[in-house]
């Protein structure tokens, strides 16, 4: 991950994850401390009730009366639901303290993350940031609610077991600690393998459901193209792959799981024959032997329990340790408390450069546009128009010179100001799995009359009024089509009514009709406001009243629409004899 | 078509694929399952020679010594039995998938993926996971019956009103799990749910991250995912509480049955008509046998959630039948040379004349589709299908090709085709989607996709397609890996890719749908020219370009699913509106 676009290292040290943990923990510190005692109740019962079973076994051998072995009974019934309760109440509490701390660190990941740079946005996918926003910190979440809960648990269940045991007998003491200890460093040892295991089985699950997955999507190609054979004779070494590294995965899985059960077997076994040797010496009564196999089978639980739960514990480390770093990178993006006047506005860059990644991506590039110009940016993809926009919207800041919009540097100017100032509609329009509304207001507060008046003037009123304002949009714009999804992000614009607008023309393909529905809306767009087009077509800037050529980062030429086009020897009259942007990707100029 | 096999069927089928293997396994869970009868007996053993006299009591060493033993031993097995169950279980699922996506890509007639490609993929995972599971307790059942008849009978023998007694708390068990299930599943699922609405949103609103940023909508939307988040911590409680509650109820059942046996035998042991071994023997048992009961509780929502799974899969691959997906031949695809593909299945006769009556096609959800439409193609003709977005162009070339389901009649050099699909292949026909699909392959391998193509054959397509300056750029040329669905090349290199893969093919009709996005207009010009200079291909084009309509032999307007004009350009522009229209505002 190349996140540190601001160039600041993080430093990680131990003690700083804790300081995360324990600032979400904090507030939690009355219910965590009754998960505590409940969990210590329900560990007492777990170690008394093998004991009860002890007892009556003992007083049938020494043939008390029936009343008290009923009561022993009654004893065990009353234990035994206690410890449910209690155990079932142990879970609930540490689901609940684990999802109140992490909710609330995930919301303050997800607002640190949305105040990063774009640099840092463009550097990482959307896939990459549910892992940061919601995988890392689930893995916290495991830490809080299981580990909490079930290592300090089943520690202290085995510490109370072997306590226990000293306290019966020596022997039965040292086999116990001894059977414990050794399970506990066998099972250690084999930690690796599961984990091993999975990674590799998710990797060859990639490669055969990502070749099931594309060739799915391919499937019109395929079949068209008589491909059905071919594609199945390449399926084949994938499949054969898949089995040879599955079968060897999951065996590795079964080793674990094998000796596991082996050891606790023989652990009956062993416990059987501490217990008769004790009782053949005359050192313990029969119900103890019994309480030797009884604690022998119930240590099997927290000893899985606490290596599993100590590799889940290395799990959400790297979790904490990564969300802290996220939570050390800053923005580089300065504010001041300057507002920007309303109405169309004058846009200037001064000698102004940029680099990203050590690539200078714009060089000492100065203009001045005057408040309601329409001005038609053109030129090679990467030569840097969209760098220019993206520093107009005061989404990168300049590595030199200074950026100024209405007059007022933008580092000085109060954000929202420059929201509402400012309008830009991208080439692809991103859209929200969410209503209509909210996808035009971005989750604001607006009357229903204000939004059809604005739908209204980009074509879209009647197509709104049919399907509704709160009818969900599937996600990435689904059902939309890329006409009708430009129109919505005209609309949101519209609903700003900014000074400034900034429109990166869409290179997908719109029928003719639809174009023209486009223009129209545009048109209205563009009066009284200052217009920047990035354009892939020329018809675009058929209208503008400027046009600039931008080229490997510098302005190759700059002046009003109609003089250039009349000048035969100006890249624009060059451009529009070819009679197409040639300025698409592979186009030179 | 033959009628479908019911769950048990399907089952019969998984288990005849490999029937020795299958028993093996069964035999030797059977073993581990019903193991702990033995084992409780020999523990009650100790226990009564130990309570004996002391001569009797050091006779207890011969069952503990048998006990290692066996436990040993019965490790022993489960090894056996689980590297066998391996192989099964992965030949098993790869076979069937195997056979469903051999059904989708080489079967007979349309085939439209009834669900998006990443929903398909989880069926291929998912319901096939269901049917190994169910396959799986199939193989676990025969121990797990061994071991619940035989301790009842045990423990009959020891006690008969006892174990009547001990039985009924069981069996409410089994029933309450029974009839908890599908709560627990639909809190389950919800919980699932709302995980997938917090992950999506977080998906999503990274992905618009600068949308949100230009809006300054920061609050806005962290209000939202509070909300998400909120949604998700009761989904989670709610799950957990009924979960725990359940389990509490499972384990609560044998503390109770253990409870019984301690208060309602305390008569007997005192009467001695119940051994102290003979009192452990009850205590061994019925943890394992509550165990067991949820287990079987389990098995039958299994075969439940299998009928569903495979129902699914039927959906998946429309008109199969049964045997063809669970047809688990493994020749040529777990053992066995990797055979030549063989090139193209059928000698072309040379194209002569393609005439199209009363095609029409009608979306299942009542959009406007393809109506009643008529066209001829002659050899070498050029055809240019244009219009408004929506009005059927591409529905079109889809219905001819086979690709969507279609009524009409399609007849080639005069002879009725009865299936497009399989028919409009090359060397008959070839085609170029408008978004076209790469394979994360080697780009010399996604143009020749299995034609056996020389070099020379794919260096003239990509010279033909306009790629070789990009190829030229490109280190390794044709073996360059394009990356999963050819990310790694640009949007036109993509496009113009797919044509040369269709050039490649020299298949005598060439269905171009779009290529305007992936080619600027000099360059679609350049591709035309080539073409008919080099080859004498008979094309059929959709295209609102005046390079394609000025070249056009034919051009057919099409409107809301039906051609309502058609003829050369000349005639058209002065008898159409809707022609002038498309042509004043189209692209130069």
């Amino acid at each position: 991950m190349t996140a540190l676009s601001d160039g600041v290292k993080p430093q990680v040290t131990t003690p700083s994850y804790r300081t995360t943990l324990t600032t979400y923990l904090a507030p939690l510190r009355g219910r965590a401390t009754l998960l505590l005692v409940a969990l210590l109740a329900s560990i007492g019962l777990q170690l008394v009730v093998p004991q009860l079973l002890a007892r009556f076994i003992d007083q049938v051998g020494s043939r008390v009366a029936v009343d008290g072995l009923v009561g022993i009974g009654i004893a065990y019934l009353l234990a035994g639901v206690v410890n449910q309760l209690l155990d079932a109440f142990t879970s609930y509490l540490g689901t609940d303290i684990g999802w109140s701390a992490t909710n609330r660190l995930r919301e303050d990941l997800g607002r640190h993350l949305l105040s990063l740079d774009m640099g840092y946005h463009n550097d990482t996918t959307p896939g990459e940031m549910i892992e940061r926003v919601d995988g890392d910190v689930t893995a916290v979440s495991d830490f809080i609610s299981r580990f909490l809960v079930r290592l300090l648990g089943a520690g202290a269940l085995l510490l109370g077991v072997l306590v226990i045991s000293w306290s019966k007998d020596p022997v039965m003491g040292v086999s116990l600690t001894v059977y414990v200890l050794g399970v506990l460093g066998l099972l250690w040892s084999l930690r690796n393998l599961p984990v091993q295991a999975a990674e590799e089985e998710r990797e060859v699950s990639a490669v055969l459901y990502g070749f099931i997955e594309e060739r799915l999507a391919g499937i019109e190609d395929i079949r068209a193209l008589g491909a059905g054979r071919f594609t199945m004779s390449r399926f084949i070494p994938v499949m054969r792959d898949y089995y040879r590294r599955t079968t060897a995965a999951w065996r590795k899985r079964v080793i674990v799981w094998v000796t596991a059960n082996t050891v606790f077997w023989v652990g009956d076994a062993l416990a059987l024959a501490v217990g008769t040797w004790l009782v053949l010496a005359d050192s313990v009564t029969i119900g103890t032997a019994y309480l030797i196999l009884q604690y022998a089978q119930l240590v099997r639980r927290p000893i899985e329990q606490v290596t599993q739960e100590l590799q889940r514990l290395q799990k959400a480390a790297g979790g904490l340790i990564r969300i802290d770093q996220l939570r050390r990178l800053r923005t580089s993006i300065s504010v001041g408390e300057h507002q920007m006047p309303p109405g169309p506005l004058s846009v200037e860059l001064d000698d102004v450069s940029f680099a990203y990644e050590d690539r200078l991506v714009l060089d000492r590039v100065s203009f001045r546009i005057e408040a309601g110009t329409v001005l038609g940016l053109l030129g090679r993809t990467g030569g840097g128009k969209t760098t220019i926009t993206r520093l107009i919207s005061h989404l990168y800041e300049p590595t030199q010179g200074e950026v100024r919009v209405g007059g007022i540097d933008l580092r000085t100017v109060e954000p929202d100001s420059l929201r509402r100032a400012l309008g830009v509609v991208t080439q692809d329009v991103q859209l929200f799995r969410a209503s209509v509304r909210d996808n035009l207001t971005l989750f604001r507060e607006r009357a229903d009359e204000e939004i059809l008046a604005v739908l209204d003037r980009t074509g879209l009123g009647d197509w709104a009024r049919l399907i509704g304002l709160d009818t969900e949009l599937g996600s990435g714009g689904q059902g939309l089509s890329a006409g009708e999804q430009q129109l919505l992000a005209f609309a949101r614009v519209f609903l700003q009514d900014p000074g400034v607008v900034i429109l990166d023309e869409p290179s997908s393909r719109l029928d003719p009709a639809t174009e023209s529905v486009l223009a129209v809306a545009s048109e209205r767009l563009f009066a009284g406001r200052t217009v920047f087009i990035i354009a892939h077509r020329l018809e675009t800037v058929r209208t503008a009243d400027e046009i600039m050529v931008v080229d490997e980062g510098k302005i190759a030429e700059h002046g009003p629409r109609t003089e250039l086009a009349a000048d035969p020897g100006s890249l624009y009259a060059g451009l529009l004899r070819l009679g197409d942007p040639g300025l698409l990707e592979g186009g030179h100029l | 078509m033959t009628k479908n096999l019911s769950t048990l069927e399907i089952i019969r089928e998984l288990i005849r694929y490999r029937t020795g293997r299958f028993m093996f396994c069964f035999t030797v869970w059977a073993l581990v399952h019903a193991s702990p009868l033995l084992f409780g007996l020999l523990i009650g053993t100790v226990f009564d020679r130990l309570a004996g006299s002391s001569d009797i009591a050091q006779t207890a060493w011969t069952p503990v010594a048998i006990f290692s033993a066996l436990a040993i031993g019965r490790n022993g097995i489960i090894w056996l039995g689980d590297v066998e169950w391996i192989k099964h279980w992965n030949e098993v699922t790869l076979l069937v998938q195997r056979n469903l996506l051999r059904w989708l890509l080489e079967a007979p007639r349309s085939r439209v993926l009834p669900l998006s490609p990443g929903e398909a993929v989880s069926t291929f995972r998912d319901d096939v996971e269901d049917l190994l599971e169910y396959l799986e307790n199939w193989v676990d059942m025969g121990g797990l019956v061994i071991f619940g008849l035989g301790s009842i009978v045990i423990m009959a023998t020891i006690d008969l009103r006892l174990t009547g007694f001990l039985l009924v708390p069981l069996l409410l068990t089994a029933l309450l799990t029974q009839a908890l299930g599908p709560q627990i599943r639909a809190r389950r699922r919800a919980m699932r749910a709302a995980t997938d609405d917090v992950t999506g949103f977080v998906g999503e609103t990274f992905g618009a991250v600068q949308a949100i940023k230009l809006f300054r909508a920061e609050e806005q939307v962290m209000t939202r995912f509070q909300g998400l988040n909120r949604i998700r911590h009761r989904a989670a409680m709610r799950d957990t509480v009924l979960t725990e509650v359940l389990r509490g109820i499972n384990r609560n059942m044998s503390t109770i049955g253990i409870a019984f046996v301690l208060i309602f035998g305390a008569g007997s042991l005192t009467e001695e008509s119940m051994s102290l071994g003979e009192l452990t023997v009850f205590l061994t048992y019925l943890p394992r046998l509550t165990d067991y009961m949820a287990f079987i509780g389990d098995i039958i929502a299994q075969h439940r959630r299998t009928g569903v799974a495979f129902e699914r899969i039927r959906g998946l691959a429309v008109d199969a039948r049964d045997n063809d997906l669970l047809n688990l031949s493994t020749t040529v695809s777990l053992q066995g040379e990797v055979p030549e593909v063989p090139g193209p299945a059928t000698e072309a006769e040379t194209f002569d004349r393609l005439s199209v009556r009363g095609l029409s096609h009608r979306f299942p959800d009542n959009e406007e589709g393809l109506e009643d439409v008529d066209f001829e193609i002659g050899r070498g003709s050029f055809t240019v299908i244009t219009g408004k977005i929506g009005s059927g162009k591409s529905t079109l070339v889809r219905a001819l090709l086979g690709l969507v389901p279609a009524t009409g009649e399609i007849r080639w050099n005069g002879k009725l085709v009865e299936d497009p699909a399989s028919f409009f292949v090359p060397p008959r026909s070839a085609y170029t989607a408008q978004v076209p699909r790469l394979f994360s392959e080697s780009l010399a391998d996604n143009i020749a996709l299995g034609q056996r193509a020389t070099r020379e054959r794919l260096r003239e397509a990509v010279q033909l397609a306009v790629l070789d300056p990009d190829l030229e750029r490109m280190e390794q040329g044709l073996e360059t890996l394009v990356g999963a669905r050819g990310v790694k090349l640009s949007g036109g290199q993509v496009q113009r890719s797919a044509a040369a893969r269709m050039l490649a093919t020299e298949a005598e009709l060439l269905v171009f749908d779009d290529l305007s996005s992936a080619l600027d207009l000099r360059t679609e010009s350049e591709l035309w020219r080539r073409l008919f200079e080099q080859r004498q291909a008979t094309c059929l084009v959709v295209s609102h370009r005046r390079a394609a309509l000025e070249r056009a032999d034919q051009i057919l307007v099409m409107d809301r699913g039906r051609i309502v004009a058609r003829g050369q350009l000349r005639e058209l522009l002065e008898h159409s509106a809707l022609m002038r229209d498309l042509w004043e505002t189209g692209e130069r």
